[in-house]
């Protein structure tokens, strides 16, 4: 199996106080196609920064990074924004729908910036939150959603383009044991009908559980953890 | 003020130094308008005191003639059979320097014997100069030696003059040393001769401006009987004026003037008043946290109210001072413009210098600092009054922020009836009137809010069908975001509408004046001679030259005119006598009368005609009687008609020309009209025209479509300064929506960076800011056209009809205006979003994202 995602060397700091603090310091990571990883660690450990390095939000100080065979930290503005609205779905801890938008028009969004507006993208849309069990709200605004609610439509608008990599940070940070759980669920089976690459960065241990790999951020590196036998997936 | 809630004040002005560096743009550019207009209209005041103070010196009274002044005979007269010692003759005008083009100076014609307690800033004891060449050298006049340096001038070079149609030598004999600084000042713009050498130069042999008293009785009733004995000494056509009377006249002259720039410039400080409310708001609800916190810690209400007030003074401060410097900058290039406009209008000035009064300047200062505390407050009361637990909350403050929108519309509503009410009720009021004017723009400003939000809900079906999602975001994006941007929408409303009306006052204008010229000047080609004030022409016409047309070759006719100030028991008026039997010579446009008995009447020298300007200033009527007092005696005529002129905004009163002459025995003329023989293009008339004057003599002749451009032009300039206040007034409005705007895009940076991370590129995200920024504007032209309208009929009627006393023929509000304001405020608002967007993307997303 190939890896979708491949992180070589990875080094990233910040200035803080007048200080510069390295947030990752050589971060090395092979994800393979398909498979899920957990980033566990402490608040300010560099969880959402690998995240937006490889969502190309952000780019390293030193270091490669590849997705899909393409080196995300050499592209120019655009050619990394261009690759994130094709093959890269994020979800917020923050849920982060817009408030101005209607829950069928916020998981459209990532189609609508591609333009690709047809009937087709909206049927896919609809079977994606009746999947998420939220067709009926598609008309609602996300302020008339509870936060399990959102989340979950957030999930749908991450995968509704059919992304090879879906970059997930602290996605279930907000939400009530029941909520978490179900949100779980879903990410869980969603991305494994249909293979995509989960990277998710929680602070959750049954989160990680639930993932085929698990590492926590430490001191600018990752350190593989063991995770109980058959739980995690790929 | 604690020191800690200063710091903090203090920091929270320095963390955010763009928001806080337009909000100072904003009220620096109101301050300097006003400033500027204000410093302007004093220094083309002070030129017009000091020319008077020149002229008058000690003067307590002056005996001043008819249309041609007095005779010299008078002087002696008054001196040796009345036996009043202490007067001076004087001859006084003003002349162009020949090669210096724009420079004026006041020729001031004085006899040095009788002069000295008079003019005493002229030196100690008389003219401190060698007198011999003064009295002996053919065209000798004295400068200030400040003033010859200026011009260049070293004694004994000569100085060629235009004096009406000529050009005439005069020639530095001396230089006049002033003892003091106040005395430098009044000389400055003085050329000072013997009576009769002024006499000479200026082609008035025996003639007098003026004839100065100086009646300092201890014994107030010796010089009221005095100036008893005066009066019945003196001949029909002279009186006598108190000192000062001259200085008011001039300044009475140009106050409509004047207060109509002033209105129009406060206008960009309630622009700016705006500004700072929306920016105080802003800071207030974006640290309804922190304040929440100084709360629960233990800072009492009034801590809070001085802290955010505190911080808006420091803005204030900052943006006055440098509004301060702005408005003496400003000031100094509209001076220029002002005093043209008056010397195109009203009578020769030449201002030289700004001068800086302190108290106008600590006024603008104030005007600034009061203007941002008066913008703050309801703000500041707004974050003292908020429950410290809910105000910790800031979608709280948010949404009283969205439920006061409503009451500002009921406030404005008020506003504008009061200020609709104000206006019906003013009459000739002008601070009335122009109060009213305020009440209603800001009224209708307040208004702005709810409309909009009517507005952008009825735009968001149309745009999501045809935009969809990105139609959607900037719809409804636009919508929410009214709380903030609503309170900009309203300022640049005031603007607009305040342009829209200004445009269509000035459009209306020029409309109604071409009509005017083109009913009322008829003939081919007009002659007269060079003049200073360019909507008078009352130099004499050279006889040879009016001989030299009448007999050229190709002339059919000529219509001739001779126009004065005539005085009687209402003060001079100018008065326009014409050959009322020429073909093509009574033509007007009449506002009432007009009847073919009314033409005849004029005709025979039974009637006048007047401007509707005159009836205005002098509360005349059809059917009333105008009396003025010349050499031969009263020429009383009753007012047979009304009509519609541009010309003057004092006024004038038409005669016919041989009635004119019999009452005063003037056989002068001022000005031709001439007719062509048919088929004769009157532009190619005009170079054979010219080589048949007699040489000498300087006659300017203009076809009737030069004339037209030439009216148009100094219409164009008059309108000058009003073009720069309306710039800068939209200048105020954009830096007001760009603040707006980028508090906007800050606050909404995370929902930004998430559109961002799903895949909007810059490229697209600026579009989406712009297109959000382009709909506001849009909705703020679509309310301004309106309330433009409204305020351009108010302001017809407050400036042309109340201060002017002008009805307009035209009210030019047409398609093209319409869509080049919708076009104005769309791109106004689109220019306005680029700074935003430029901050939005220099924010990275994943910082954003990780700030939250």
């Amino acid at each position: 199996m190939s890896a979708t995602i491949e992180l070589r060397g990875l080094w990233r700091s910040f200035e803080e106080g007048g200080a510069r603090r390295d947030v990752l310091s050589g971060v090395d990571l092979e994800v393979p196609a398909g498979s899920s990883v957990a980033l566990l660690g402490r608040s300010g450990s560099g969880k959402s920064t690998l995240l937006h390095l490889v969502g190309g939000l952000d780019r390293p100080d030193r270091g490669e990074v590849w997705v899909e065979g393409r080196r995300v930290d050499l592209m120019g503005e655009r050619e990394r924004t261009l690759a994130r609205r094709r093959r890269v779905g994020f979800v917020f801890q923050s849920f982060d729908l817009l408030p101005t938008l209607t829950v069928l028009e916020n998981v459209l969004l990532p189609m609508e910036l591609e333009r690709r507006t047809g009937r087709a993208e909206r049927d896919r849309a609809m079977a994606l939150l009746a999947r998420v069990g939220l067709a009926d709200r598609a008309a609602a605004f996300p302020d008339r959603l509870s936060g399990g609610e959102q989340q979950r439509i957030a999930l749908a608008r991450a995968l509704v383009h059919e992304p090879a990599v879906v970059l997930a940070d602290e996605p279930t940070g907000n939400l009530d044991g029941d909520n978490a759980a179900r949100v779980l669920d879903l990410l869980g089976s969603l991305v494994a009908e249909r293979g995509t690459t989960l990277l998710v960065a929680t602070h959750s241990r049954e989160a990680a559980l639930r993932q085929s790999r698990a590492f926590e951020l430490a001191d600018g590196r990752l350190v593989p953890l063991e995770l109980a036998p058959g739980v995690g997936r790929g | 003020m604690k020191p800690v809630l200063l710091k903090a004040s203090l920091r929270e002005v320095a963390r955010h130094p763009l928001q806080s560096g337009l909000a100072v743009l904003g009220v620096a550019l109101g301050v300097a308008v006003a400033l500027a207009i204000q410093l302007s209209s004093a220094a083309s005041l002070r030129a017009m005191q000091l020319s008077a103070e020149a002229a008058g010196g000690r003067a307590t009274h002056s005996v001043v003639g008819g249309p041609v002044g007095l005779d010299e005979s008078l002087f002696t007269r008054i001196r040796v059979e009345l036996g009043v010692r202490p007067s001076a003759p004087v001859l006084e005008e003003h002349v162009p320097l020949a090669d210096r083009p724009g420079e004026v100076l006041q020729l001031l014609g004085l006899d040095p014997f009788c002069d000295a307690p008079f003019r005493t800033y002229l030196g100690p004891g008389g003219l401190g100069v060698d007198l011999s060449a003064f009295f002996t050298e053919p065209g000798a006049v004295l400068l200030a030696e400040t003033t010859a340096q200026r011009l260049g001038y070293t004694i004994g070079d000569s100085i060629p003059l235009l004096v009406g149609a000529s050009e005439v030598e005069a020639k530095l004999v001396g230089l006049l040393a002033p003892p003091d600084e106040f005395a430098a000042r009044l000389t400055s713009n003085l050329m000072v001769a013997d009576v009769s050498t002024a006499q000479e130069l200026l082609g008035q042999t025996g003639r007098l401006s003026r004839i100065d008293l100086l009646l300092a009785n201890d014994d107030p009733a010796e010089d009221e009987r005095l100036l008893a004995a005066l009066t019945r000494f003196l001949p029909a056509d002279a009186r006598i004026e108190a000192a000062g009377a001259r200085a008011g006249a001039l300044a009475a002259m140009t106050r409509g003037f004047r207060l109509n720039l002033q209105a129009l410039s406060l206008l960009s400080l309630v622009v700016g008043l705006f500004l700072v409310y929306n920016a105080s708001l802003f800071s207030v609800v974006r640290r309804a946290g922190a304040l929440a916190t100084l709360r629960c810690l233990g800072a009492t209400r009034a801590q809070v109210l001085r802290l955010v007030l505190l911080e808006a003074a420091i803005l204030g401060v900052l943006g006055s001072l440098l509004g301060l410097v702005g408005g003496i900058g400003l000031g100094a290039g509209l001076v220029g413009l002002v005093t043209q406009t008056i010397n195109d209008l009203y009578f020769a000035l030449s201002v030289r210098e700004l001068t800086l009064p302190p108290a106008l300047l600590l006024g603008g200062f104030a005007l600034g600092v009061g203007a941002t505390l008066a913008g703050a407050v309801p703000p500041a009361l707004e974050a003292s009054r908020a429950d410290p637990r809910g105000a910790r909350r800031r979608s709280q403050v948010e949404a009283r922020a969205r439920k006061a929108l409503p009451r500002f519309a009921w406030v404005g509503g008020a506003l504008a009836v009061v200020g609709g009410a104000a206006l019906v009720l003013a009459g000739p009021r002008l601070p009335v009137a122009f109060g009213g004017l305020f009440a209603l723009i800001v009224g209708c400003a307040l208004l702005v809010p709810p409309l909009a939000a009517l507005l952008l809900r009825a735009a968001e079906t149309p745009l999501t069908r045809v935009f969809g999602a990105p139609g959607a975001l900037a719809a409804r994006g636009s919508s929410r975001s009214l709380s903030r941007t609503s309170i900009s929408l309203a300022a640049l409303v005031v603007a607009l509408s305040t342009s829209i009306a200004v445009g269509v006052l000035i459009a209306s204008f020029r409309t109604s004046v071409i009509t005017w010229l083109g009913s009322a000047f008829t003939a081919d080609l007009y002659a007269s001679t060079p003049t200073l004030v360019r909507t008078r022409a009352s130099a004499l016409f050279p006889t040879e030259a009016l001989a030299a047309l009448e007999n050229a070759p190709g002339v059919d006719r000529v219509l001739r005119y001779r126009t004065q100030d005539l005085s009687g028991p209402r003060g001079a008026v100018q008065t326009v006598a014409l050959d009322t039997g020429i073909e093509g010579a009574l033509v007007f446009q009449f506002q009432s009368g007009g009847s073919e008995d009314d033409l005849a009447a004029l005709a025979r020298g039974e009637a006048f005609f007047v401007t509707e300007a005159l009836t205005h200033r002098l509360g005349l009527r059809r059917g009333d009687t105008l009396r003025f007092d010349l050499a031969r005696g009263p020429l009383e005529l009753p007012i047979a008609a009304v009509v519609h002129d541009y010309g003057s905004d004092r006024g004038s009163a038409i005669v016919d020309l041989g009635a004119y002459q019999r009452a005063s025995g003037d056989a002068g003329i001022s000005s031709l009209g001439l007719w062509l023989e048919p088929g004769l293009d009157p532009d190619a008339a005009l170079p054979p025209l010219r080589a048949a004057l007699p040489g000498g003599v300087s006659v300017v002749l203009r076809s009737n479509a030069g004339l037209r451009r030439e009216t148009l032009v100094v219409f164009d300039r008059t309108f000058a300064v009003t073009g720069v206040l309306r710039f800068v007034t939209l200048l105020v409005a954009l830096v007001g929506l760009v603040s707006a705007l980028m508090a906007l895009a800050l606050d909404r940076a995370r929902e930004l960076a998430v559109l961002r991370a799903l895949g909007l590129t810059p490229g697209q995200l600026v579009r989406l800011l712009g297109a959000q920024a382009v709909l506001l504007g849009l909705v703020a032209g679509v309310i301004a056209l309106p309330v433009g309208a409204l305020v351009a009929h108010v302001m017809i009627d407050v400036v042309n009809g109340r201060t002017f006393g002008w009805t307009l023929l035209a009210f030019e509000f047409g398609p093209r205006l319409v869509l080049t304001s919708l076009a104005l405020a769309g791109a106004v608002a689109g220019l306005a979003s680029l700074l935003p967007a430029w901050s939005a993307l220099q924010l990275e997303p994943s910082r954003a994202l990780r700030q939250d």
